[in-house]
């Protein structure tokens, strides 16, 4: 009872105050109820909660014990065996003192004598997996290690028998002595062996290695049911800080049969931080926030969400949401006991919003504008955004942004194809293209490369491969590079779906001709699998298969990515806006897309994505949606509780300007405007179609990309020193501060007071005017200076340094 | 003044006696019609010739360059009107001469202004033929390329700067009119305003890119065609149409109007590029623009009846008589504001008919004569058959994008009677070592039979506008020649320029080639130069005679015999000039070459020698005589050049480069000549170069030709 007693308070003190009834007594619950093993190898994890009404459930898995005499059953640490074959009614006991409360579950076991061989790519390969053997490090690199080459994470298992039974003249199997075999001695360290014990005794991967090589080491069977995919359970999980939980996965086969490899699969936390997980499954909860647990088992995936709430807040959420946007932010803030921030002000929103928008810093006119808007309409926000949205900035931006994408440059298109390219963009996003359309026009995009613009995105890359990798991760959000080589090992896409969609591609040539580039789709090529040397069928991912010679595959792909139904396109660009407008994604990397790296609010995604599609893929629309939200309009300084928070969007996330952004603001708040040569007086960075248009110190400094890549992770927005050094000490930064026809030498010439002066810079750069105390000081530092001029260019010089003009807050 | 920078102390009175009365003559089908010449200038001329004759001499000697006119501004004019335009080119200081090779135009003036450009007075006969005539500058360092200059029957005037603003757009006050105008400076931006009524389509075309016009001049960063992109904004304010290429990289729209209004029409660089040389016409009509004319040639002396394709849409119809063979016209229809080319041939035509796109239904055609067409609809395939012998042998040359602008990429396939693909062309460089998109091949006949060309667009485009003429002619073994370029420069009465003649041997032809230059007047020496069999270009001279007039301008042409299979087979070249287009060299086929008398602007080579004989191994002295200008005392270095191009990538049979001494006069010449070389008859010549560089892209000063005999069994 003392032990329930402390069961009772610790559940108290996890979940809150609350009575505990004696009308509804602890009871232990096991998953699963039912049990079924099969063959001598065979094992079952369970988990067993102590669930006490009112106070929640508490993991106890380490802590039962089975009751009753069970020789042939074995169980430890949760994990149950047996080595004789019956229908077994177990009793798993949870000791307290003189007390115990108690369970039953059943266990049938089946073939536990059997002389089945072991399968080699159902058991032996996993435990290899397990056990490392296979991994990038070891033998599963790229040229194996100390002469054994094996399929990484096992996704060859026919090579990889080879490997191990015939190649070296089969010196790694002794099948006359197999407890003698080189593989065995050298992965339990009775030789010497770089890779270290691989196969401690006891551990179920020695046990299967062992007994396959006392099978006489079998070959894979020719027909085999196949692993059709990974359970985890429980799928989710909320959890206090210091809370353990047991979780199981299970392998799915196409004959029906499910097993139990909780201990043959890689799992490891997503978030760390937030909760941990042990080669058993055994989950810990040690922060607070939203966790993966990934769990792969031969190139399926499974995840459990772990959700561990922040100390709890002392005020309820007083949210009131008229955005779908604000619904599911604040249904997460409330699971996860967090609280927002206050608003920003309308000076902070309005210099947010416009970065966000267009990139540009508002004018002082502006500012002024929107004061007076904001202070007598409610609706002034909306309606600012409105505006923003239909500027040939938000144009130029939007263009800009997409170019890195699709990696617009002189250098691959040539300068008819780079410009034409962007005026394709710039003309799209003017006049609202649906953006399923645009994709459609890239991809299916042919003939020549200035009458149809959108043929230039077969310029940026190559071959079929270079095509495919680029397809996946601008418009599917999906890195699907390392399905190259190999299975993917993070993700279920396989070598035939990266060849799949590369099959796509080998049809199409492009043409030069004095006079204009044609980019062709012809009937032509293939695509050869490496493995196989067989020609690879196009298919989307989790899509049908076409004719390797189907004449209009580019056309048949630019469809299939088209269409509304299409699973991956639009949810990509929703979180890769929202990455943009909120300073991160709701999956981030934006582009890195997979089940083990899932979205920190998927009910949010999904809404976003569902009204994206159902409005027509509307850009400006999705845009509104999210910055008209009061999430959107949360201020970045966070509170006590909620400053640990950097991805459930409590408070706004501050980030540094992007290079254009910043060179355009630099040229904005000293006046002097940046001329790039070749170009108009007009251009401004972030209108540049190309970045090699305009070799500024500055651009490159601050991280821009130079479009050798599809990756947002080109950009670079990380602080360093040459960018501190850059601010304070470069002749670019002095010239532009002092220049006569500056803003400080105009003004003073024209005999503003210091006062205003200090305003006008304030406002051109913090887009607020000066505090009182702020005021203050500025002036006193101004009559202290030689001259009001040289006084007014080292206040701006300050303010440039400063990081409410660095960073977009 | 011209006359004082051109440095002649000998004759500065002949000089100004030349100037008075040029002298110009050639074959019939060449014509010129006008030149200027300066005698108008005779007072100032004079004072200008004794200016030079107390200039210090240093301050006389120019480096020899490569003259290029680039343009003209404006680039046309209306007839019945004389205009002022502007010539802007490279290194065409002192001009005297502009030759206009058409009808109907008569230069009234001309003058220098600097090296980069000129002016010159134009008056256009109000009968002059609406087309294009060709010009071409005569000045110190030879005669330049041909430009077009367009003769239209619109209104025309230049654009004013400043027209960059959206509020300073030029007026153009009634349609249709022609705005000439210039992207200048860099970054320039023209914008011009016109009014449109509803339910009246306009049509706003660019000719820019047509008419060659380049960003080379001065301080370009790179010699790249001009390629205007318009942008028409609506009577709101608001962007209605933007359009980089039509057809060609010159733009056009066609606004159908909802609403009467005044528009606005943006012009700019793609690279917002400028220079006095970014020349363009903008025209603005409510008339038909013609983008096409089908047929789109004709034979000689017939007249065709043709369907005028326009950009609105609207279909005219009319008639084109062939003039000239082998030339290029440009003929218009009645309704219509522009001219298209139209290609006239000696050979009988015919014209496609649908349906042919399947083998079973081609046209037939025969040998010698030329199938007209068009690609009528996207996706559109058209064939014609041809019934061969066994091992007969046809060329069949495509003409789309060639000259006609026509806006397809064709491929020319050949299928037997049995569907099978035999032989295929997709982009020729057979014609004149032209590279284009228009396919042309040489095939034989495997066996006896019908074959089917098959025409189709590479990337399945098509239209009313997508035309083509296919002129299939008998191959026979031989030869065909062409010219390296038009034109060459004699330095100074007695001098002696060089060009080359370049050969494409056909159906197993591989004999040696004599190629003489003809047809030059008396007193002017065209050699006669040897292509051996291991060559394919051979280095030919043209001397003036002692008492050329500087400034005298004379036609030749290129004439090649050769014994094929005990047969006399005589060809005459195929005269090309030279273009620049986006940084590449591309030769188009020009009307005719010519030689002009420059003055002497570094020294002259002279040498006794005609002919040698010379054995293997040998080494044969060649005595120079170099006559400098006073102040010339350079070293320089010869080199005796017998060809530019051979077969496989052999070097040519001997070369030799020598030094020249500061301020010497005489040199004897060593050519070693080589142990294993053949015996047979060679020719060569003594050209001032650029060390071991045997290009002759600038017109140096060389010896007449050299004719060499290596006892032996002939070649």
């Amino acid at each position: 009872m003392e032990l329930l007693g402390v069961l009772l308070l610790t559940a108290e003190a996890c979940l809150g105050p609350a009575a505990a009834s004696a009308a509804d007594p602890a009871r232990l619950e096991v998953d699963p109820p039912k049990a079924l093993l099969v063959g001598p190898l065979a094992e079952q994890q369970i988990s067993v909660r102590l669930i006490r009404p009112g106070a929640g459930a508490v993991d106890v898995t380490q802590r039962v014990s089975l009751a009753g005499a069970q020789p042939a059953v074995q169980f430890q640490n949760g994990v149950i065996s047996a080595r004789k074959d019956g229908r077994y009614r177990l009793t798993l006991k949870l000791a307290s003192g003189r007390s115990a409360i108690t369970t039953g579950m059943t266990l049938d076991v089946r073939e536990s004598e059997s002389a089945r061989p072991v399968s080699f790519a159902a058991e032996v390969v996993p435990a290899l997996t397990r056990a490392g053997c296979n991994q990038g490090a070891c033998h599963g690199g790229q040229f194996g290690r100390g002469g054994l080459k094996l399929s990484l994470l096992g996704y060859a298992p026919e090579a990889d028998y080879a490997a191990l039974v015939r190649d070296g003249g089969g010196r790694r199997v002794n099948r006359t002595r197999p407890e003698q075999s080189l593989l065995l001695l050298k992965a339990t360290m009775a030789v010497p062996h770089a890779g270290g014990l691989r196969l401690p005794e006891g551990s179920l991967p020695r046990r299967i290695l062992s007994r396959w090589l006392a099978d006489g080491a079998p070959a894979p069977l020719a027909s085999e049911p196949s692993l059709t995919g990974v359970s985890a359970s429980p799928s989710a999980a909320q959890m206090a800080r210091g809370d353990r939980r047991q979780t199981r996965l299970t392998a799915h086969y196409s004959d029906g049969r499910t097993v139990d490899v909780t201990r043959l699969a890689l799992i490891q936390s997503g978030s760390e931080g937030v909760a941990n997980v042990d080669g058993g499954g055994l989950i810990t909860a040690a922060g607070s926030g939203i966790a993966p647990i990934v769990a792969r088992y031969q190139g399926k995936v499974a995840v459990v969400r772990v959700l561990v709430p922040f100390p709890r807040p002392a005020v309820p959420l007083r949210w009131k949401t008229t955005n779908l946007v604000d619904e599911e932010i604040g249904r997460g803030w409330e699971r996860l006991g967090l609280r927002p921030s206050e608003e920003a002000t309308p000076a902070e929103f309005l210099r947010r919003v416009s970065l966000d928008l267009t990139g540009t810093l508002p004018t002082r006119a502006q500012l002024d504008q929107y004061l007076q808007d904001a202070a007598t309409r409610p609706d002034a926000p909306d309606r600012l955004v409105d505006r923003l949205l239909q500027t040939e900035e938000w144009v130029d931006f939007w263009a800009l942004y997409f170019g890195d994408l699709l990696r617009n440059t002189k250098k691959t298109s040539g300068e008819k194809g780079m410009w034409a390219l962007h005026n394709w963009l710039r003309t799209s996003l003017r006049d609202g293209k649906p953006f399923n359309q645009m994709v459609g026009e890239l991809i299916g995009g042919h003939g020549s490369t200035v009458q149809d613009a959108a043929a230039n995105f077969y310029n940026a890359a190559a071959t079929p491969e270079d095509l495919a990798e680029t397809t996946s991760q601008v418009f599917l959000g999906i890195r699907l590079q390392c399905a190259r080589c190999h299975n993917h090992p993070f993700e279920r896409w396989t070598q035939n779906d990266y060849y799949g969609l590369a099959a796509f591609f080998p049809g199409v040539k492009r043409k030069q001709s004095p006079t204009e580039v044609l980019v062709l789709h012809t009937a032509e090529g293939k695509v050869d699998h490496p493995r196989t040397g067989s020609p690879v069928k196009p298919h989307t991912l989790d899509g049908p298969d076409l004719e390797p010679d189907a004449p209009a595959r580019p056309a048949a792909l630019a469809e299939w990515l088209a269409s509304p139904s299409n699973p991956f396109v639009a949810r990509t660009v929703v979180n890769r806006v929202w990455g943009r407008l909120m300073g991160r994604g709701l999956i981030e990397p934006v582009d890195d897309i997979r089940s083990s790296n899932p979205p920190s609010h998927p009910e949010l995604l999904d809404r976003l994505t569902e009204e994206f599609v159902r409005g027509g893929f509307d850009l400006r629309a999705l845009m509104r949606r999210i910055v008209t939200s009061r999430t959107y309009r949360l201020s970045s300084r966070p509170t006590r509780a909620n400053e640990a928070d950097d991805r459930y969007y409590s408070h706004a996330i501050s980030r540094r300007l992007m290079a254009e952004q910043l060179l355009d603001a630099i040229s904005a708040a000293t006046g002097k405007a940046e001329r790039f040569p070749g170009l108009p007086a007009s251009y401004r960075a972030i209108s540049l179609p190309d970045p090699s248009l305009a070799k500024v110190g500055l651009l490159d400094t601050f991280g821009r990309p130079t479009r050798a890549t599809v990756c947002e992770c080109e950009r670079s927005n990380n602080p360093n020193l040459s960018q501190s050094l850059f601010l304070l000490n470069s002749g670019y930064m002095q010239n532009r501060i002092a220049d006569e026809g500056g803003r400080i030498a105009q003004g003073v010439r024209a005999g503003a007071s210091a006062e205003e002066l200090v305003r006008d810079l304030y406002a051109a750069t913090f887009t607020r005017y000066p505090r009182p105390d702020e005021m203050k000081r500025s002036l006193g530092f101004l009559a202290e200076a030689q001259n009001i001029r040289e006084g007014l260019e080292d206040l701006l010089w300050t303010l440039l340094n400063s990081q409410e003009f660095l960073l977009q807050h | 003044m011209v006359a004082a920078l051109w440095p002649e102390p000998q004759r500065p009175l002949t000089f100004l006696a030349g100037v008075r009365g040029p002298r110009i003559c050639g074959p019939p089908n060449y014509s010129v019609i006008s030149e200027s010449h300066l005698s108008r200038y005779g007072v100032p001329w004079l004072a200008a010739a004794l200016a030079v004759a107390v200039l210090p001499a240093s301050a006389q000697v120019k480096i020899t360059e490569v003259m290029d006119l680039r343009a003209a501004f404006p680039f046309g004019a209306r007839r019945g009107e004389s205009v002022d335009v502007l010539l802007v080119g490279k290194h065409i200081t002192d001009p005297s001469r502009l030759l206009i090779e058409g009808d109907g135009v008569r230069v009234e003036s001309l003058a220098g202004i600097g090296p980069t450009e000129a002016r010159t007075r134009l008056s256009i006969a109000p009968d002059a033929p609406v087309g294009r005539v060709a010009m071409r500058l005569v000045g110190r360092f030879g005669i330049t390329d041909p430009i077009p200059f367009v003769i239209s029957d619109l209104s025309e005037e230049r654009e004013q700067e400043p027209n960059s603003g959206m509020a300073e757009p030029n007026r153009i006050a009634s349609l249709p009119r022609v705005v000439c105008g210039q992207f200048n400076p860099a970054e320039d931006l023209d914008r011009f305003r016109f009014r449109a009524t509803r339910g009246r389509p306009v049509t706003i075309a660019v000719e820019s890119f047509v008419l060659d016009a380049t960003h080379s001049i001065g301080e370009s960063r790179g010699r790249r065609n001009v390629d205007p992109v318009m942008r028409l904004f609506g009577p709101t304010g608001k962007r209605i149409a933007e359009c980089e290429d039509f057809h060609t990289p010159d733009p056009l729209i066609v606004l159908r109007p909802e609403e009467d209004g005044e528009y606005v029409v943006e012009l700019q660089d793609l690279g917002y590029e400028g220079n006095p040389a970014a020349s363009y016409r903008l025209t603005v009509t409510e008339q038909p623009w013609l983008t096409a004319l089908y047929p789109a040639g004709g034979r000689r002396g017939s007249v065709v009846p043709v369907e005028g394709v326009s950009a609105s849409g609207e279909v005219l119809s009319g008639t084109v008589t062939s003039r000239t063979a082998g030339k290029l016209q440009f003929d218009t229809l009645v309704g219509a504001v522009n001219t298209r080319p139209f290609l006239v041939s000696d050979l009988p035509e015919s014209l496609e008919r649908e349906p042919n796109d399947k083998p079973v239904e081609a046209n037939p055609a025969e040998v010698g004569s030329v199938f007209n067409g068009r690609l009528a609809r996207a996706g559109d395939t058209d064939g014609f058959a041809l019934t061969l012998k066994a091992g007969e042998s046809i060329s069949v040359e495509v003409m789309a994008d060639r000259e006609l602008h026509s806006p397809v990429d064709l491929m020319l396939t050949v299928l037997g009677e049995d569907g099978r693909q035999i032989a295929q062309s997709d982009d020729s460089q057979l014609a004149y070592g032209l590279e284009s998109r228009d396919p042309e091949l040489q095939f034989t006949a495997p066996r006896a039979g019908v074959f089917t060309f098959v025409l189709k667009e590479m990337a399945g485009r098509g239209g009313a506008e997508c035309v083509y003429r296919a002129t299939v002619k008998p191959l026979t073994k031989g030869f065909h020649l062409t010219t390296w370029w038009d034109n060459v420069l004699l330095k100074g009465p007695g001098g002696t320029g060089a060009l080359l003649g370049l050969v494409r041997r056909e159906l197993g032809f591989k004999g040696a080639v004599r190629v003489r230059v003809a047809g030059l007047p008396p007193g002017y020496a065209g050699a006669e130069g040897i292509i051996t069999p291991a060559q394919t270009s051979v280095l030919l001279t043209i001397t003036a005679p002692p008492d050329a007039k500087v400034g005298d301008v004379v036609p030749f042409y290129l004439e090649g015999e050769a014994d094929v299979d005990g047969v006399r087979q005589v060809r005459r070249a195929i005269p090309r000039a030279q273009r620049d287009q986006d940084g590449e060299t591309i030769w188009k086929p020009s009307t005719g070459c010519l030689a002009a008398v420059g003055p002497v602007t570094e020294f002259q080579l002279r040498t006794p020698v005609r002919k040698l004989i010379g054995k293997p191994g040998e080494t044969v002295i060649i005595p120079l005589e170099i006559d400098r200008v006073p102040g010339y005392d350079a070293a320089f270095a010869v080199n005796a050049v017998q060809c530019i191009f051979t077969l496989g990538g052999s070097p040519a049979e001997f070369r030799a480069t020598m030094p020249v001494p500061q301020g010497a006069r005489k040199l004897d010449f060593r050519l070693d000549l080589p142990a294993n070389l053949k015996p047979g008859d060679y020719t060569f010549a003594i050209i001032r170069g650029m060390g071991h560089d045997y290009r002759i892209d600038r017109p140096y000063p060389s010896t007449p030709l050299i004719h060499l005999k290596v006892p032996g069994a002939d070649l």
